[in-house]
């Protein structure tokens, strides 16, 4: 059975929380194959996450000082 | 000669210069009214940030400071306007849980694919958005604007790092609303950052 994107969305924050079955990994795989905005919003999610931890981390009153002074960090595109 | 000279430019002088008012005014007035989506109180956020900045500008002897400072007071002043909205709308809207439902399908059609506007973009250079202290003002207006059982759940799986079992057990949900509720907590925390911060950088 096809994943439609509304679904696809769901199963992408579902697989926040807990781990995938194979079937439910395969749907989804297949699914970003053919569809770029799903695509895009499943990577946006893993990023909410990140920028929920850096946020919780606390060390937002350090970062919003380098606003001026771009601190060109060219790292690894992964 | 690396002292500050008395000639650095305080808070207060740069809120004074129109110059520099001008070149923040705009982004400012911009995010007041994506959050609130009224553009007459929005005007009326930015300037009581303004005048609440005043009071407080001499503290500030960079731009990036009291930029940070300025939105900071913006955030909330949108706040408190949303606090307030939703203060009335909690007497016509009994429950919160369900009253985003419809808004939510927007960006679906009936066959559950997305709408064409509301298809997530690619957003330009999330590394760098990190890295800019008004990136994390938005991010944190994102957040204070999702309803409160969202941003509560949400707060707890993602801040305090509760599993979904936790908290079924904590809030008496079933699994099914828990993921139903965080799912809807991202969503809606996507489409607010795309909207006010990565939507225009790309398209």
């Amino acid at each position: 059975m096809m994943l439609n994107c509304e679904k696809t969305t769901r199963l992408v924050s579902e697989g926040l929380d807990r781990e995938l079955s194979l079937g439910e990994r395969f749907g989804l795989q297949f699914h970003i194959l053919i569809c770029s905005a799903c695509r895009n919003l499943m990577r946006q999610m893993s990023l909410l996450r990140r920028a929920t931890s850096l946020y919780a981390s606390a060390d937002i009153d350090h970062l919003s000082m380098s606003d001026e002074g771009s601190t060109g960090t060219s790292g690894g595109d992964k | 000669m690396t002292e500050p000279s008395p000639l650095a430019i305080s808070g207060q002088a740069l809120l004074q210069d129109n110059g520099y008012l001008n070149e923040i005014r705009p982004s400012m007035l911009k995010f007041a009214t994506q959050q609130l989506g009224d553009t007459h109180q929005a005007e009326d956020a930015v300037q009581e940030a303004f005048i609440g900045a005043l009071k407080n500008a001499e503290t500030f002897a960079n731009k990036a400071g009291l930029k940070t400072w300025v939105f900071a007071i913006l955030k909330y002043k949108i706040a408190d306007s949303l606090r307030f909205r939703q203060k009335q709308n909690d007497h016509l809207v009994k429950n919160d849980g369900e009253d985003h439902e419809s808004n939510f399908d927007k960006l679906f059609n009936q066959s559950g694919r997305w709408y064409p506007q509301s298809r997530p973009s690619k957003w330009g250079d999330p590394e760098s958005a990190f890295q800019d202290g008004q990136f994390w003002v938005v991010f944190d207006a994102c957040l204070n604007h999702l309803p409160e059982k969202q941003s509560r759940i949400f707060a707890m799986r993602e801040f305090i790092g509760f599993s979904v079992a936790e908290i079924c057990k904590e809030m008496e949900l079933s699994t099914t609303n828990v993921n139903v509720i965080l799912h809807r907590a991202r969503m809606g925390l996507r489409l607010c950052l795309e909207n006010s911060w990565f939507g225009k950088a790309e398209s």
